[in-house]
């Protein structure tokens, strides 16, 4: 990996948004207001309101999916767009308003100094901005402690969902990324490649529109399907070592 | 007498289903890679109610003692093995199905931001 800085032109902003017109303007006009002035690319994956329309108005690029495809496809749809477009740097940030756009610079820091290929936002490092409820919580610290088991990892935040990759992380990712709840199993792909992973503190909001899928039912479903992907990640990546 | 009962009626019910499977095979309904997997699966209780003495002794052999068993647990066996291998078939075509919605939307922009560019002929 390059040690260079990375020049902010080079930095794509994916935000996947389902249904987010309540939420997605604002995200998008954030954005592009930062001093790192990254592209801002809206991923309207299927939504039946009108958030394709909301975020080309506030000045995003839109690419719109044919139909509801997951969060997982439609960040990809992101990746596959920076790599082609010659981006040196994804990050992805949500269309709800939760992820504070001010936190891109953190984000960058690791990849312009060249410790990192991949940098997570984690809102558990500081403490600061919105913090999840203990449900949620335990289920965040179940993955951290699945994370450590698998690749030797310490994430505090797996799931934040906040993140930024250079070239050769987003290579990785546009290649392998599941379509429903792809967080976790991305970052043991990614340690899998030999990715160098780093967190950095970030402060995050609650979402302005819109509802998590991460509730219920919903929840129990996350945490049993993301274990196992982990459980059969780890099948995987011994067949690729078998394989090789 | 019930196992030639039983017999019979695996082997019409073979053929029943054979002929189905040819028929769909003739209207095309069934893809070259799908249709090979139903015809064995098909035509399989029609070779073992034919040949039933080696199926008696195998079945004899794993200790079976209603020898039918052993054809019903097989059609069980080739019936999950089916749906397995329908399973990939949809998750492949998942994949794709997925790639394909990627490239269309990226296409898509890439045609949208160039602006309209067909002329209609007269």
């Amino acid at each position: 990996m390059s040690a260079e800085p990375q020049s902010p032109a080079h930095v794509l902003l994916v935000v996947p948004a389902w249904n987010e017109a309540g939420g997605v303007g604002r995200v998008v006009a954030e954005a592009r207001s930062l001093p790192e002035l990254p592209d801002v690319l809206v991923i309207d994956d299927g939504s039946l309101d009108a958030t394709a329309a909301v975020a080309a108005a506030a000045g995003a690029r839109v690419v719109r999916m044919p139909f509801n495809c997951g969060i997982g496809a439609a960040v990809q749809t992101g990746l596959r767009f920076g790599l082609e477009r010659g981006h040196a740097v994804i990050a992805r940030f949500d269309g709800d308003g939760q992820h504070d756009p001010h936190a891109l610079a953190a984000l960058l820091a690791p990849l312009s100094a060249g410790t990192a290929d991949f940098v997570l936002g984690s809102r558990y490092l500081t403490g600061d901005g919105f913090q999840s409820g203990a449900a949620r919580r335990v289920g965040i610290r179940w993955f951290s402690a699945l994370l450590r088991l698998a690749c030797g990892l310490h994430v505090t935040d797996p799931t934040s969902g906040c993140w930024a990759a250079n070239r050769r992380a987003a290579e990785v990712l546009a290649i392998e990324y599941a379509s429903d709840y792809p967080e976790v199993d991305s970052i043991v792909h990614l340690a899998k490649r030999g990715c160098r992973i780093a967190e950095v503190p970030v402060a995050m909001r609650e979402r302005e529109s819109g509802r998590s899928s991460i509730a219920g039912l919903g929840a129990l479903y996350y945490m049993i399907k993301v274990t196992l992907a982990l459980l059969v990640g780890q099948l995987r990546g011994r067949a690729i070592q078998g394989g090789s | 007498m019930e196992i030639q009962l039983f017999r019979s009626v695996a082997a019409v019910s073979s053929l029943l289903l054979t002929g189905l499977v040819l028929e769909l095979i003739r209207r095309r309904k069934l893809k070259d890679e799908l249709w090979l997997p139903w015809l064995l699966v098909a035509i399989a209780p029609l070779i073992a109610s034919l040949w039933i003495r080696p199926w008696a002794a195998l079945a004899h052999w794993l200790g079976i003692i209603y020898e039918p068993a052993l054809l019903l647990g097989l059609a069980t066996l080739l019936g999950f093995a089916m749906l397995l291998y329908l399973t990939v078939v949809v998750s492949t075509l998942m994949r794709q199905n997925l790639r394909l919605a990627q490239d269309l939307a990226l296409l898509r922009m890439r045609v949208e931001s160039t602006g309209p560019q067909v002329t209609r002929s007269a």
